[in-house]
């Protein structure tokens, strides 16, 4: 798969809302970072709590892709977040770059990168609270 | 040799310019009709000659640059970049355990080129770490001003109980934003804390004669003067602007102090016929070159013919208020007084609106523009004894006038001189928050404090007011001693700037 494959792969997921298709591209040591997690999620266990918490707040979340450049190994790519927050009236638009990196074909490091100052308050809690529901 | 202008090019010579607060080099790069996406700011700036305002605006408010490119991929049109950006504020002090506030992030760049010229250039990043978290705790002992929901929609974090009344002082911009605001556009300030002591009834100028230190004869309804309030010591209790609106009335829009209270214990054994009381009405500012501009279709009254220290009764947006050609800006800019509480927040959000095409900025009162401008205020004079002649405010003290509070002590002072001066100061090294007044000693000895301590933005250097002893002279050097450690500063001249 090519690396724009994968990030296309990702976002097809994400949009789906479907968390095991999402993980399953990502290595086991993976880094996925995104500002409206409030943190850096090491690894598949934290990336997989990491995804079901945005599903679970979110009523819609869509990743629009509009422009990438790549190398080998490396994807940057810009678009837009429309999410719904489940406590929210009203959707938010928010201008989204993500940068993805893989290695043998699985996704080493994907960060997200957008403004979530207006956004994060429904973050602010504990985020590994549930992790034994998990385990 | 030249190098080829390509995205990536153009990309290392933005961070490089951008590195050394190059901002003219920066502006050079773009296309006359580029747009700059940047989520520090509040939308989306159109145009070559507005986004090297935005940028040189936020290079005046950073040092210490470092911009890291860790991932570029390009093509000669389209450059698409992951990197680390790194500065020193300027103007925002650390916190209070030290902790320096930085402008640090990572950020991905994507640039887009046209015959040269970079046409397109937005950044991503998260701004909610580079920005105050949240607003100061509020506790209902102190009164929250009519705009408050205003300005907390305007992202207020940071207050002073002034009155009694908090007055927003911090917003989401940074300090160099908001004096680029002030100082090029308008900017809007909250100032609801700034209270009127009412003198009602047909004594009332001859009352206000008392309290005052300026000779009142010739007040006409209309007027407004500059003026100091003393206590019988003759020491400065507040430096109010004293309105005239209406026949037999005048207010004192005063600063931090029970002027009400003192007011009413003065009258009591005056013998004068008045009435003393704190209306219902509390200001806003609209300080900024384009305040004339933006208020013009707002108020029913022709702004264009109201003078320098002068006010009328009219309407603002078909809300009775006093307008009043006056601020704490050093600069244009009017004060509005709504006539009751029940309409500021209508007042505001027209403000807001009428505002919005001439780049209005909701602000606190800019403390960095009133150093520079040598505007100085209640703050200054509190807890120091400092009388009128000390504060180089003599010529606002006229002693044939008539009886007034005070009189006697600063006639002493006027005879035999004053014993301290106010001065300027150019202070080297780091500025940390001025919480107390730092102690200041000349080279023969004498003692003496730093009042106000500032970073100059149109000088870009630190600034300072002190009282001293009254043998400075300008070029004296002073050692100062602050939180950080001691320093140096060269005595000048105020204001600092014209």
């Amino acid at each position: 798969m090519t690396i724009h494959a994968q990030l296309n792969a990702f976002r097809d997921a994400f949009n789906r809302r479907d968390s095991t298709a999402a993980l399953m591209l990502f290595a086991e040591h993976a880094v996925f970072e995104m500002p409206l997690l409030g943190q850096r999620l090491f690894g598949k266990r934290e990336i997989a709590i990491g995804l079901q918490r945005i599903f679970e707040v979110t009523e819609s979340a869509q990743i629009q892709l509009s422009g990438a450049k790549e190398s080998q190994n490396l994807i940057i790519a810009e678009g837009r977040l429309q999410a719904k927050l489940h406590r929210d009236a009203h959707a938010v638009d928010i201008p989204l770059a993500v940068v993805l990196e893989t290695q043998q074909n699985d996704i080493m490091r994907l960060s997200t990168y957008l403004d979530a100052r207006p956004y994060r308050l429904w973050t602010d809690g504990t985020l590994f609270a549930s992790v034994h529901a998990f385990n | 040799m030249l190098t080829k202008s390509t995205a990536g090019n153009l990309l290392r010579a933005y961070c490089d310019a951008f590195r050394r607060r190059a901002g003219d080099e920066i502006e050079n790069l773009f296309a006359e009709d580029a747009v700059l996406d940047l989520p520090l700011l509040d939308g989306r700036i159109v145009g070559k000659k507005a986004i090297a305002a935005e940028i040189k605006t936020a290079i005046r408010g950073l040092k210490n640059i470092k911009v890291v490119l860790e991932n570029t991929i390009e093509t000669d049109t389209e450059a698409f970049a992951e990197g680390i950006f790194c500065a020193d504020h300027i103007g925002i002090h650390p916190l209070v355990d030290g902790t320096p506030i930085r402008l640090d992030f990572r950020f991905v760049v994507t640039v887009k080129i046209s015959e040269g010229k970079i046409v397109r250039w937005a950044e991503y990043f998260d701004t909610k770490p580079l920005k105050p978290r949240e607003r100061t705790h509020l506790y209902p002992i102190s009164r929250r001003s009519a705009y408050w929901e205003g300005t907390a929609k305007a992202g207020v974090s940071e207050f002073m109980v002034y009155n009694h009344t908090y007055l927003p002082l911090v917003y989401h911009h940074s300090p160099a934003e908001e004096y680029a605001a002030l100082t090029e556009r308008v900017t809007l300030w909250d100032v609801g804390g700034e209270r009127q002591t009412q003198i009602r009834g047909p004594d009332a100028i001859r009352f206000a004669q008392l309290l005052t230190t300026r000779d009142l004869s010739k007040l006409k309804v209309g007027d407004c003067k500059y003026t100091l309030v003393c206590d019988p010591q003759g020491k400065i209790l507040c430096d109010p602007v004293l309105l005239s609106p209406w026949e037999n009335v005048v207010w004192l829009s005063h600063g931090d102090v029970d002027l009400t209270l003192w007011a009413r214990g003065v009258a009591v054994n005056s013998g004068l016929q008045v009435e003393i009381d704190e209306p219902d009405v509390q200001p806003v500012q609209v300080q900024g070159p384009k305040s004339l501009d933006m208020l013009r279709n707002l108020v029913e009254s022709r702004l264009d013919s109201l003078g320098f220290y002068k006010c009328v009764v009219t309407k603002v947006a078909g809300i009775d208020a006093v307008v009043s050609r006056t601020g704490w800006s050093g600069g244009l800019g009017f004060e509005i007084f709504p006539l009751s509480s029940e309409h500021a927040m209508p007042l505001w959000n027209a403000l807001i609106e009428a505002g919005g095409p001439y780049g209005l900025m909701v602000t606190g009162p800019n403390v960095f523009r009133a150093v520079e401008k040598g505007v100085t205020d209640t703050a200054y004079y509190s807890n120091s004894g400092m009388n009128p002649y000390e504060a180089g405010h003599g010529r606002l003290v006229d002693l044939e006038k008539g009886e007034f509070v005070g009189r006697e002590a600063l006639r002493k002072v006027a005879a035999e001189g004053a014993k301290r001066k106010t001065v300027g100061l150019f202070i080297d090294g780091e500025l940390p928050n001025l919480e107390w007044y730092w102690p200041l000693k000349d080279s023969k000895g004498n003692a003496g404090e730093v009042r106000w301590a500032v970073h100059s933005f149109e000088l870009d250097r630190n600034i300072g007011i002190a009282i001293g002893d009254a043998s400075l002279e300008l070029g004296d050097v002073v050692q100062i001693s602050h939180q950080g450690g001691t320093t140096q500063a060269t005595v000048t001249k105020v204001p600092f700037v014209d």
